[in-house]
């Protein structure tokens, strides 16, 4: 296993807006690590920035990948106290400095899907990628499961696939950062404060955000109000086929909520980020800054584990 | 002596005095019976006060030969032809010519003075019959009630309301005057309706007179003459009135909600100038068309203002579009000599967000201008096709809300309050059911391809619609 992160998710679950917010994140995160993102190679550094500008500065989304995109990014940072070393005064810790290779691989909805006849070599490609990844970040999104309700689709047949190359297992070894995405949508908020999963960051914009001891829970409820009336077996079917301790649950927003810039305050009556195509030739378009949720803590939680798996 | 003075004077009678004073003092629905012992026959006047207090006579006559059994006349058919009572309520008198003294009437007065001891008999005096002396007497009868004329009053609005102007009091008597004035309006065919109501205290008893003319619309100072108890006459119109036969429902029924303020009036027009050119080219030629219209078809004096407005871009790297005061309280060709203008400048500008127009900071805006002043009547009229941005966000519509959080509701309240008499026209292209549109349509809407620009106007009060006719006089103020 060697190819690092993949990102898996149906169609139009916001893989791609994910990694377009990622680098943004990453500088903005509150943490003592400072992880940032660092493109590999030079169409990968492209993609990065192409990615970032259009997302920050356009404040448009990026158009969605078409079969299958990799990309050869490292997370680099520091992991405070990491290393101890011993002095005449005793034991002293400091920071190690990580490069923590990220081989990306952003794949089209599409090539998973369990009946697609179609593009068979890019989904035993996908499949492959898959299989030579220590991190899977799963993408599940609520809105567009209720609307069109393809999850279960794409997952049953992405790992029954999966499963049929890896017969020596038992469970599958990959570590999987489940991202429920797409909280800045109002259902999706709605949802989380009638189950009454809802917390207030302390600091400002003071967001909303979905504990991750809760997102697990979370994603279980909304599985159960999907269209197809199979959603709910998604979960069950993650945690049948990967070992459950490493899998871990996030309820993300690439974008994040709408904050109005003069108050810089999370507003629960006036937060809607994403505008939505209004006519034909126009395109969705984000209002405000980009304050992504969730999309740092995931990617470096399998950071972590890449780092801990390559010792 | 004749017959006829043994009948009356001679004896004491009741003069025309004191047949007044009886009629005066009768009860509603009492009866005055005076039995007129003819030639040939008899008469049974009655005399009873209708509701409104008048006086009101009827009569019946019965042959002798009717009333006699063989030769003899009846007793009991002739008291049952009178109806009388115990007869204190019973007068008397002889009638027709004087015949001797077998003559069958002096018996039958006779018989009836028998049996009704406390009947008096009637002295007609100068009078040539008991018509004439109960035409007289019922004539001369106090007002027990009040009269009024009905009258419309109109309120800032233009809303009309029946009113009264009171004539007469009671007491009033013949040939008492009262001068008032009073406002015509343009009437139907049918004309200016004079119609006389008595009340008693608090409640309108009824119809009196109704008399009608088709009159000039203007102003009248009219003199109202009490001709008689139920009669009323007016003076002072250039034509004369004529008795008018319908019911009076029928023709309160046909009195009009409002009527035109023509006083002072601000036409504010806001237009909507975002979005595709040829919808914004249909807005202005629509606000041109009104203008047009209202400043030549107007009666009273019209200012005109027009605030442009678009839709917030929800781009913060764009600016927003403020509303925008082309013209405020300007002439109609001040104002239309800006709309060339407005049309470039909204071509030139980008259109962000398309889902609603700025509608909550033109209203915001309109308050603001018109704030404290009170001299004119406002008319807003809203050319557009986008509906408002909500204060905040609205989940339903999922349209972004306006960044000043401008409620469109709170500003409408506001104007309405404020200005108790503005009226509101909406004329749009988007979807007229949406609550904003119907709101700012209240008193006149319109589809932006289908619209009736001098109907839409007069619906606003601000040309005369052709159909709009006043019934009544109004209240001169």
């Amino acid at each position: 296993m060697n190819k690092g992160i993949t990102l898996w998710g149906a169609t139009a679950t916001g893989k791609t807006s994910f990694l377009a917010a990622l680098h943004t994140a990453l500088v903005d995160q509150k943490t003592d690590s400072d992880w940032r993102l660092r493109g590999e190679d030079d169409p990968s550094t492209q993609r990065l920035v192409s990615l970032t500008h259009t997302l920050v500065n356009e404040r448009v989304f990026p158009k969605a990948t078409t079969n299958l995109q990799e990309y050869s990014w490292s997370l680099v940072g520091t992991m405070p106290r990491a290393i101890q070393e011993w002095h005449w005064y005793g034991p002293r810790r400091r920071p190690k400095n990580l490069v923590i290779p990220l081989h990306v691989v952003d794949a089209q909805g599409e090539v998973a899907k369990a009946n697609r006849s179609q593009g068979r070599d890019v989904t035993r490609q996908f499949i492959a990628n898959l299989e030579n990844s220590t991190g899977i970040l799963f993408f599940y999104d609520p809105v567009r499961d209720f609307e069109v309700g393809d999850a279960y689709e794409h997952t049953f047949g992405v790992l029954t696939e999966l499963d049929s190359q890896l017969k020596p297992y038992g469970k599958l070894p990959h570590h999987v950062a489940v991202c429920i995405t797409k909280f800045d949508e109002h259902r999706m908020l709605d949802a989380a404060m009638r189950m009454r999963m809802v917390e207030h960051d302390i600091d400002p914009p003071h967001f909303p955000r979905v504990p991750e001891a809760d997102a697990r829970e979370f994603f279980a409820k909304l599985c159960r109000l999907s269209k197809t009336q199979t959603a709910h077996r998604v979960l069950p079917l993650l945690e049948q086929t990967f070992d459950r301790s490493k899998i871990r649950y996030f309820v993300s927003s690439a974008i994040g909520f709408y904050v109005d810039p003069f108050t810089g305050v999370f507003d629960l009556r006036d937060y809607q980020q994403h505008i939505p195509r209004t006519t034909p030739d126009d395109d969705p378009r984000i209002r405000g800054d980009i304050r992504s949720i969730n999309v740092v803590e995931p990617i470096i939680w399998l950071g972590r584990q890449l780092a801990r798996t390559a010792g | 002596m004749s017959v006829r003075d043994t009948a009356g004077d001679a004896e004491g009678g009741v003069g025309l005095a004191e047949l007044t004073e009886w009629i005066a003092r009768l009860a509603p629905g009492e009866p005055l019976v005076i039995a007129e012992f003819g030639a040939i026959q008899v008469t049974r006047w009655e005399v009873r006060r209708d509701r409104c207090g008048t006086p009101r006579v009827t009569y019946d006559s019965m042959s002798w030969e009717e009333l006699s059994r063989g030769d003899t006349l009846s007793e009991p058919e002739l008291t049952g032809f009178l109806r009388s009572g115990d007869g204190t309520s019973l007068l008397l008198t002889r009638g027709g010519e004087i015949l001797d003294s077998l003559d069958i009437s002096r018996r039958a007065l006779h018989m009836v003075r028998a049996r009704h001891e406390h009947a008096r008999l009637l002295a007609l005096g100068a009078a040539a019959s008991v018509d004439e002396q109960l035409g007289e007497a019922t004539a001369n009868v106090p007002l027990s009630q009040w009269y009024e004329l009905v009258l419309l009053g109109r309120d800032q609005s233009g809303r009309l309301s029946l009113t009264a102007q009171q004539i007469f009091e009671p007491g009033a008597k013949r040939l008492e005057t009262q001068t008032f004035r009073i406002h015509c309006e343009p009437s139907s065919p049918a004309g200016t309706t004079f119609a006389v109501v008595a009340r008693d205290r608090l409640r309108t008893s009824g119809l009196v007179s109704m008399v009608s003319a088709k009159l000039p619309p203007g102003r009248y100072t009219v003199n109202a003459t009490l001709r008689r108890p139920g009669s009323v006459s007016f003076q002072g119109l250039p034509v004369p009135l004529r008795a008018d036969a319908r019911k009076l429902a029928d023709v309160l029924a046909t009195v009009p909600a409002r009527v035109g303020e023509f006083g002072p009036t601000h036409l504010i027009v806001a237009v909507e100038t975002c979005g595709p050119q040829d919808q914004v080219a249909a807005h202005l030629d629509r606000v041109g068309q009104l203008i047009r219209n209202v400043a030549t078809g107007a009666e009273g004096s019209v200012r005109f203002s027009l605030l442009v407005y678009g839709a917030h871009p929800h781009d913060l790297r764009i600016d927003d579009y403020p509303v925008e005061v082309v013209a405020w309280a300007a002439g109609d060709q001040a104002v239309l000599a800006h709309l060339p203008m407005v049309a470039e400048h909204a071509r030139a500008r980008q259109d962000r967000y398309t889902r609603a127009g700025n509608i909550e900071c033109m209203l915001e805006r309109a308050a603001s201008l018109l704030q404290g002043k009170q001299d004119t009547r406002p008319v807003l009229v809203t050319v557009g096709s986008r509906l408002a941005f909500p204060a905040w966000g609205d989940q339903p519509t999922e349209i972004l809300p306006c960044p000043s959080h401008h409620d469109w509701r709170t500003y409408l309240q506001y104007l309405k309050e404020d200005h108790p008499a503005m009226a509101f026209g909406a004329i749009c292209g988007g979807d007229r059911d949406a609550e904003v549109w119907r709101l700012l349509g209240a008193d006149a809407s319109a589809e932006l391809v289908a619209l009736d620009a001098w109907q839409f106007a007069a619906d606003l009060r601000l040309l005369r619609p052709a159909a709009e006719h006043v019934p009544f006089p109004m209240v001169d103020r």
